[in-house]
């Protein structure tokens, strides 16, 4: 059976740069997926996350990313396309990004087949745990493509609790009780709530 | 009559964490006579700790950037356990220290090859390389070298043939091949080049280790404050087993690859050694690494000992918190002068912008790094101040590490070559052989702990006020995290960071941080081609952490992949 990551990837202390990994939290406490996917909260990693990405045949990347485009746009696309736009040689802020870990295992020949989901941010630049007004509004939309994007690769996924963008920063994600009682997916990593109790 | 000096910017400096600015001032021979040191881009971790829980404070910690996370995790965590007065068990500070090892291990590795490695070798040269002599000049820096016979380098040849050949660069776009100032032969280029492709193998085995005690990777979470919740991996002699393989797969390289190259860099480059290439600022200083007793800092055993040393009357001296002070004349806040302890410091951002064309405005502000000062003096901090450090303490174990080293360069390496860009990263190799050989030791030490029934790995605070400091070094250098504590939440915190001491703009009296320092009379071989630059800055192993990742297209053709919802 393919093996295939949901891995969401951001900065969560400067607002919608941690979309993405809001983004993974969010899938992984509503979702049970079918056959199982697994969602991991990448952080702000990018050489350690390579050991991980190559375990997968596919790999679904959910990150914020200036396009040039209005906050909120929506953008999918493959590994290809990026390397096609001069990413990994990006004068962006972040020299050792996604891109070049991706291009470091193609070199390895151990490269999965690897898709974006990205969302055009409004603040990545307030130190701030929580997203931005226009950003959290268009987190159902994302949610949306990332769904049918799943269901494309024949995965099922099945609501099992109520999730909510909380709009405090101090608890982002307001999470109703488990109403089946079962877990099949996993999210390996936390954010800095401590939710996992003491 | 004055020469016309012409500015260059390099902007960003590529191959860091995070967004650095450097600006030069070149004489009509390509040589810098000025340099300036700038980040774009504010750090505002010390406002995201405000009122939180001190429980949090680590876990807030570690995400301040994606390279040192554990780093941030730890002197975190011990800021507010030196706050609130707790002692944490031997066992507990045993397996930190293994946790920072492997985190040491691979930002080392990572650096040297992925970030800093093609200032050193030429990617083009190493694809016309003989396979069979790179093999045979392999032997020269070691008897058993790493992964390196004919075969191997054939096969690197094609594989990165191939990925040039397809237009997809990759890490190897934008380098300044065939420039006059790369000194390796075409044969050393395709040693390095094949150990830039093993590194990658190889920091998957360390980080896999940091998992190990860390609970997990990315973003390990097995530490509180009172100690580590790693009980039942010390107690599992399969799961020692299992840190100490990879551990020692770790140091094999380190043996057989990372020291041989750099024994072959320094041959190579023995001129750029001898001219002090890159030489900064004379002090050097350390907080120490890696405690070896419980004693509180700084009077505690360590690895690394921790002072300051000055380079002209080569005397190290105790190291005295209190005169740490953070000067923000040149920065962009507000302050005092001549700076704030960072205990009472405050982060009160003063955005000056620049000059009307894009320059940084030279008499006023012109960075978003504030400019630590130990006693009103610049301090360049990392490997090599770690080293220096030791061995102006006597420490044996450094001293022969240093020697070993000075010994095995074919032409020769002096104790004075190491205060140059070479020397710099030739520390940083030498310091993660230094480490790796003390890994066994420290697992040993943890098992008979265990087999003797000592098993304790947390003390539970017992208050919820004070306050204190951690320092401690990264692998990039001394690291700081101050905290106020009142009623279990915080209510003060700053955080001084290595490259904050290393790439900090001039103060009030006009003294410049060890970045700009390190750069002046460094000549260009080749006109707007700042390979020299680059080369100097790297081998600080800057981290501008804090910020921005993300993925940037610049206005790239990308509306025809928006997605209507």
């Amino acid at each position: 059976m393919e093996k295939i990551l949901i891995l969401g990837l951001g900065n969560i202390l400067f607002s919608d740069e941690g979309l993405g990994v809001h983004m993974a939290h969010y899938l992984s406490e509503k979702y049970r997926f079918e056959p199982t996917v697994d969602v991991m909260d990448g952080g702000t990693l990018a050489y350690q996350l390579m050991d991980h990405i190559a375990l997968y045949d596919h790999v679904l990347i959910v990150d914020a990313a200036l396009m040039s485009q209005a906050p909120g746009s929506i953008f999918a696309f493959r590994y290809e396309d990026a390397v096609k736009w001069g990413w990994h040689i990006t004068a962006g802020a972040h020299e050792i990004e996604i891109v070049g870990v991706l291009t470091s295992l193609k070199l390895l020949g151990e490269l999965p087949d690897v898709e974006f989901i990205a969302m055009e941010p409004y603040d990545i630049v307030s130190t701030h745990i929580g997203l931005s007004p226009v950003v959290r509004d268009r987190m159902k939309a994302l949610e949306q493509v990332i769904v049918e994007k799943l269901g494309n690769w024949g995965i099922q996924c099945t609501p099992v609790r109520e999730v909510s963008f909380d709009r405090s920063d101090k608890d982002l994600l307001d999470i109703a009780p488990d109403q089946t009682g079962k877990e099949n997916s996993h999210v390996f990593g936390a954010s800095a709530q401590s939710r996992q109790g003491s | 009559m004055m020469a016309q000096l012409k500015r260059f910017t390099i902007d960003p400096i590529t191959r860091i964490e995070g967004h650095l600015r450097i600006e030069v001032d070149l004489d009509p021979n390509n040589v810098v006579k000025d340099a300036y040191s700038s980040s774009g881009m504010f750090r505002g971790i010390e406002l995201i700790m405000q009122d939180r829980d001190f429980h949090d404070v680590g876990l807030f910690a570690q995400r301040i950037c994606g390279v040192c996370t554990y780093t941030h995790y730890r002197v975190g965590t011990e800021a507010v356990e030196a706050a609130l007065g707790v002692q944490i068990p031997t066992d507990a500070r045993i397996v930190r220290n293994l946790l920072h090892a492997s985190l040491f291990l691979h930002d080392h590795v990572v650096h040297f090859y992925q970030l800093h490695g093609m200032d050193w070798f030429d990617v083009v040269a190493a694809l016309s390389a003989d396979p069979e002599k790179a093999a045979a000049v392999a032997l020269k820096y070691s008897p058993t070298p790493y992964n390196a016979g004919a075969g191997t380098f054939r096969a690197v040849q094609e594989r990165v043939s191939a990925l040039v050949a397809s237009g997809e660069l990759g890490p190897f776009a934008n380098g300044y091949w065939g420039n006059p100032s790369y000194k390796l032969t075409p044969e050393q280029d395709l040693i390095m080049l094949s150990h830039y492709l093993d590194a990658l193998a190889v920091q998957r085995t360390l980080a896999q280790a940091m998992a190990v005690f860390g609970g997990k990777n990315p973003h390990p979470q097995s530490l509180v404050v009172g100690g580590v919740t790693s009980i039942m991996d010390i107690v599992d002699p399969s799961r020692v087993a299992e840190f100490l393989g990879k551990m020692q797969s770790g140091a094999q390289f380190i043996q057989n690859a990372y020291l041989p190259d750099i024994r072959m860099i320094a041959d190579a480059y023995i001129q750029e050694a001898k001219s002090g290439e890159g030489y900064g600022v004379p002090d050097f200083m350390s907080y120490g690494a890696f405690p070896l007793d419980n004693i509180p800092w700084p009077k505690g055993a360590m690895l690394f000992p921790s002072g300051v040393f000055n380079r002209n009357t080569q005397m190290v001296t105790d190291l005295n918190a209190d005169q740490i002070k953070e000067d923000v004349t040149r920065a962009w806040y507000q302050g005092p002068n001549e700076g704030v302890y960072p205990g009472e410091e405050s982060t009160i951002p003063d955005y000056t912008g620049y000059e009307a064309d894009g320059a940084l405005n030279r008499s006023g502000k012109y960075s978003w790094i504030k400019a630590p000062r130990y006693q009103g003096l610049p301090m360049e901090t990392g490997p090599l101040a770690r080293l220096l450090i030791g061995r102006a303490r006597k420490d044996p174990l450094i001293e022969k590490a240093m020697t070993d080293f000075e010994r095995s360069v074919p032409r020769g390496f002096s104790p004075d070559e190491w205060y140059s860009t070479v020397g710099r990263t030739a520390a940083r190799a030498v310091e993660a052989d230094i480490i790796a050989s003390q890994v066994g030791a420290w697992v040993d030490e943890l098992a008979a702990n265990v087999g003797q029934g000592q098993t304790q790995t947390y003390t539970a605070p017992s208050n919820t006020s004070g306050e204190g400091f951690r320092l401690l070094d990264a692998p990039r250098g001394a690291l700081g995290h101050w905290i106020r504590i009142e009623n279990g939440r915080v209510t003060h915190y700053q955080a001084v960071v290595p490259s904050t001491w290393n790439a900090s703009p001039r103060d009030h009296k006009g003294q410049m941080g060890p970045y700009e320092a390190s750069l002046i009379n460094t000549r260009l071989a080749v006109a707007n081609q700042p390979l020299e630059v680059l080369r100097t800055v790297h081998s600080f192993d800057p981290c501008i952490g804090c910020a921005v990742h993300i993925v940037d297209s610049k206005g790239a053709e990308v509306a025809r992949f928006q997605v209507d919802v």
